[in-house]
């Protein structure tokens, strides 16, 4: 479905343009290599991984002893316990499957804005990037799609470092062509969180962590996203972002505010008042989206685009255990 | 309030434009945002309260309207009508007319009375007023009297208000009104202030005036009906017998609103100054009404003196009232002639009782001697003195000696010329004694002239001495009046009458009766050098409380051409007249009474005083007419500070952005 879409785009950005273009201080990348995502629950995955599965199987990470039974794998056996017991005990270590990283990015018009840098679009993709880069050094399995009310791009699971370019590109050549997604043209249909993820094929079919980067501007349908993922075995990070602009605007006298989704109109005269209502409104809504994760075990990460990406990395996904140091 | 420029009105017409204005102006500057999620939630809140935020929403216009709505009302010139300005020069009237001394309250019980009243309020009145304020104080009287003039000491002003003492007199309250008005004539921000009973006989008067300042009335007391019982009319006659007693005729007016039952007191005061009641009557008095009693056979007196009992009505002045016999008791002379017709005739009119004796006759003896004042020997009869009886006689009583010089006689010249030298004397007062012929004159040896001094002398010789001897008056003709023409001249009763009221101690008749400081014609001796009013008694408790520290004489001043005031509080005066050496001329006693219109009208008799404000009709330009005690005062200034404010507000408002 996406090959239409990118029919009328341009050239897709070799490997090197994608890296200048997603990170313009390379050294930034160095450091997220030192990261991992970061998994509460032992995976369990299918493919051998570095992930400790929640299978026994024959990474180095011992779990337990048994007594021996018939068909084990002699060389399991601790001899130096039969030595001294003259009981055979096998050792069993925990299985190591790779983790299955699903990235979401929210491509509605309502991302696109932000001024420069802190446009929450770019801003989102640039996290994706990062993020998925450290699961790609971490042996982890990533994919990504990028939706509004349905899925408008994805990038199937790409594996090791080596798929890095690729990983790159994709995320590149989606920033390049922001803005010129189009919607399926349903009335008002990107009020709904869930529209898109109720789309067949859209929830990942593996157990794994997902990453979902959207400004929330949704009216419903946040809830049952959450839960919906959850009942794809995933752990959901929520990353909430918001430019400077939406949580500070400038802005006064009198306005008619424009739906960039909807192309309503909004009479406002701005004022003290009403810009504190507003201040107040976005905390409440933080505070209602951080406690509908905290009630679904999900992890919600606020960002605020006008911080640049080291820090957001460093203060913000760090301390939210949504990425941690390798060990 | 009033505008002066009503057409200005039309400026109103900017509040629709600006209105339509406001409608017509693209109202919003469209923004493009990610999503209205963040705004409704915002918004919600301030949905919930619509019509206030609709007010709010539209404040830059309401504002605009209000101050476009402030221009017009500035270009209107509103004027405010209100009081004076407290600041400016203040005349205090104080109305101290003998109805002032009305008790306040109704029955007359009332401690206080409206003058005291008046006093209070104005005190009052100057607490209320900035200390900075210039204050004038005049009293009403007679003459309105400065009291003080544009002070700001207020306590020489309480000091001066306590001061004031009613004037029973008659009261000029308008010339006082005019007098203060003038005072204020060129200080637009003065202010007149007028305490009053309002009971003014110049009422139409003062209601008629146009005055230029703002005046300001306190009527003090209560307007309505007084309880007030007055002696209207005291009159004194002679019984028709000629025995010497006195009827008198008391009209009594009852003010109050009902029938009252008084005391008439009438006390005579005897030569010997005892004072006794003579009669007493009690008289019933419906309301509103006057009555008359006669009290009939009163003894001979110096002066009666009518009294109203209970003394507790409103006005106690009019409680009281003197009078005088028509006549004092005829003098009675003994005229010792042979014979003198024109002498005894002159004397019948001078209104003197002569008995006529012979000097061979003997000396009159008991109740004769005693009635006699004084003795006229006509012919200086030497024999009579040898008479022990006749000397004691002639000892006793003042003398009145007309020679009659022979023509052997060695003391006694023949006038050479009828040159007459008149010398300022009360015997000789209007006498010139011109184209007088006198045939003889005596020439009495010095020893026996050492009392008196000549004082007319005919020809160089002495023809009239006078003086006192003894204390008794005494007179000498040199002449024989029948040696003369004297007696066919005009001047002759005038000096008859004159020389009678010589030896009857030089009293002349009383004064009379006068209102409080009337003025009087008042013809003083001739010697007179000093002259002051005694006072015999008061009638008002008041009167004599406030004139308690005062001297009981009022010395007269005597530059003042023959015309004199009368003292200023009611009651009983002796003039008594003093010449050079001292010695006493003549007492002469007067009734003051307080000011007839003031106090016989009752007090629903008089209309209501109004100040009325001139209005500047002629002043065309631009004032109009203002209402009385009005002033007017501009609003465009503080409409125009307004509209700085409000134009600040606008401008917080327009930053705030509160503009939708």
């Amino acid at each position: 479905m996406s090959a239409d879409d990118n029919s009328v785009r341009m050239q897709k950005p070799s490997a090197e343009e994608a890296l200048r273009l997603l990170f313009p201080d390379l050294s930034l990348l160095g450091r997220i290599e030192q990261l991992r995502i970061a998994s509460a629950s032992k995976v369990k995955g299918t493919l051998a991984g570095k992930r400790r599965s929640v299978s026994l199987g024959g990474s180095q990470e011992f779990a337990d002893y048994r007594p021996y039974a018939p068909g084990d794998d002699v060389r399991r056996i601790d001899w130096s316990v039969y030595g001294r017991t003259r009981r055979a005990y096998v050792r069993q270590f925990w299985d190591e499957q790779e983790l299955v990283v699903h990235m979401y990015v929210d491509v509605s018009r309502s991302m696109s804005f932000g001024e420069q840098d802190a446009n929450k679009l770019h801003y989102a993709l640039k996290l994706a990037a990062s993020v998925g880069y450290a699961a790609l050094c971490g042996d982890d399995r990533v994919s990504i799609k990028l939706f509004n009310d349905r899925v408008v791009q994805e990038l199937p699971p790409v594996h090791g470092r080596a798929a890095s370019p690729k990983w790159f590109q994709f995320i590149a050549d989606a920033m390049r062509s922001s803005g010129t997604y189009q919607t399926s043209g349903h009335p008002s249909p990107e009020l709904d969180l869930s529209v898109p993820f109720r789309a067949p094929g859209t929830l990942p079919h593996r157990s794994g962590v997902t990453w979902l980067f959207t400004d929330a501007m949704f009216e419903e349908g946040i809830e049952e996203t959450l839960l919906s993922l959850q009942a794809a075995k995933q752990q959901v990070v929520l990353c909430h972002l918001l430019s400077p602009s939406e949580l500070e605007p400038a802005l006064s006298g009198e306005l008619k505010l424009i739906d960039s989704e909807l192309k309503t109109g909004k009479d406002i005269a701005v004022g003290h008042r009403l810009l504190s209502d507003y201040r107040m409104a976005v905390t409440t809504y933080r505070e209602q989206l951080e406690r509908i994760c905290a009630e679904r075990g999900a992890t919600y990460v606020f960002v605020n685009t006008g911080v640049s990406l080291t820090e957001t990395i460093h203060h913000v996904l760090l301390p939210a255990q949504a990425l941690s140091g390798k060990s | 309030m009033q505008f002066l420029s009503l057409s200005s009105a039309w400026f109103a017409i900017a509040m629709p434009l600006i209105a339509a204005m406001y409608i017509l102006k693209r109202t919003y500057m469209e923004q493009e945002i990610a999503s209205h999620m963040l705004w409704r939630r915002a918004l919600n809140e301030q949905e919930a309260n619509r019509p206030w935020q609709k007010l709010r929403s539209r404040l830059l216009l309401l504002l605009q309207l209000a101050a476009a709505l402030l221009l017009t009302l500035a270009l209107m010139q509103p004027v405010i009508m209100r009081t004076a300005a407290a600041s400016g020069h203040a005349v205090i009237v104080i109305d101290r007319s003998a109805s002032m001394t009305a008790r306040s309250s109704d029955d007359g019980s009332g401690r206080s009375t409206k003058l005291e009243l008046a006093v209070s309020e104005a005190e009052q009145w100057l607490s209320r007023q900035p200390g900075n304020r210039p204050i004038t104080l005049i009293a009403t009287g007679q003459q309105p009297e400065v009291v003080l003039s544009r002070t700001i000491d207020r306590a020489a002003l309480n000091e001066k208000l306590q001061q004031i003492t009613p004037a029973y007199g008659k009261s000029d309250n308008t010339a006082a009104l005019s007098l203060a008005d003038s005072l204020l004539l060129n200080e637009p921000d003065g202010e007149l202030v007028v305490f009053t009973d309002g009971l003014w006989p110049d009422l139409a008067e003062a209601n008629a005036m146009q005055l230029h300042s703002t005046a300001s009335l306190t009527i003090v007391g209560s307007s309505k009906r007084s309880n007030n019982q007055a002696i209207l009319y005291f009159g004194i006659k002679a019984d028709a017998g000629g025995n010497g007693s006195n009827t008198a005729v008391v009209t009594v007016k009852n003010d109050s609103s009902a029938a009252r039952k008084v005391q008439l007191d009438l006390s005579a005061r005897n030569e010997q100054g005892e004072l006794s009641i003579a009669a007493q009557s009690s008289i019933d008095i419906a309301a509103g009404e006057w009555e008359s009693v006669q009290l009939t056979g009163l003894p001979a007196a110096s002066y009666y003196k009518a009294e109203l009992r209970p003394a507790a009505d409103a006005i106690h002045a009019d409680n009281s009232a003197y009078q005088f016999p028509e006549t004092p008791r005829a003098k009675q002379a003994l005229l010792v002639t042979e014979g003198n017709l024109f002498l005894e005739k002159a004397l019948q009119l001078a209104g003197i009782r002569t008995v006529k004796v012979s000097p061979d006759s003997a000396a009159p003896t008991g109740e004769m001697a005693e009635k006699t004042d004084w003795i006229v020997l006509d012919g200086n009869d030497q024999r009579l003195y040898n008479d022990l009886i006749w000397a004691k006689l002639l000892e006793e009583k003042p003398l009145w000696l007309i020679d009659h010089p022979q023509e052997d006689e060695a003391r006694s010249e023949v006038p050479s010329n009828v040159q007459t030298i008149v010398q300022e004397h009360p015997v000789t007062s209007y006498i010139t004694f011109s184209d007088t012929h006198i045939s003889r004159l005596a020439k009495p040896p010095a020893e026996e002239l050492g009392w008196g001094k000549p004082i007319l002398t005919y020809s160089g010789i002495p023809a009239i001495y006078a003086g006192e001897e003894g204390g008794k008056p005494k007179l000498r003709f040199t002449f024989n009046l029948q040696d003369s023409d004297l007696p066919l001249r005009s001047e002759f009763p005038v000096l008859i009458v004159q020389a009678a009221e010589w030896m009857s101690g030089g009293s002349q008749l009383e004064l009379g009766a006068a209102a409080a400081d009337q003025l009087l014609e008042l013809s003083l001796h001739s010697e007179t050098s000093e002259a002051y009013w005694e006072a015999v008694e008061h009638i008002d408790n008041f009167s004599v409380q406030l004139q308690a520290g005062a001297a009981q004489t009022m010395a007269l001043d005597l530059n003042a051409n023959g015309v004199y005031a009368a003292p200023s509080a009611p009651g009983l005066y002796r003039l008594v007249e003093i010449n050079g050496k001292g010695e006493v001329l003549g007492r002469r006693m007067l009734a003051v009474h307080a000011d007839s219109a003031e106090l016989a009208r009752p007090a629903d008799a008089f209309g209501a005083l109004r100040l009325v404000q001139s209005s500047p009709a002629a002043d065309s330009e631009a004032e109009i007419a203002r209402e009385p005690n009005e002033q007017s005062l501009s609003l465009a200034v503080w409409a125009a500070a307004l509209l700085l404010l409000l134009m600040a507000a606008e401008w917080e408002v327009y930053r705030r952005g509160h503009s939708s």
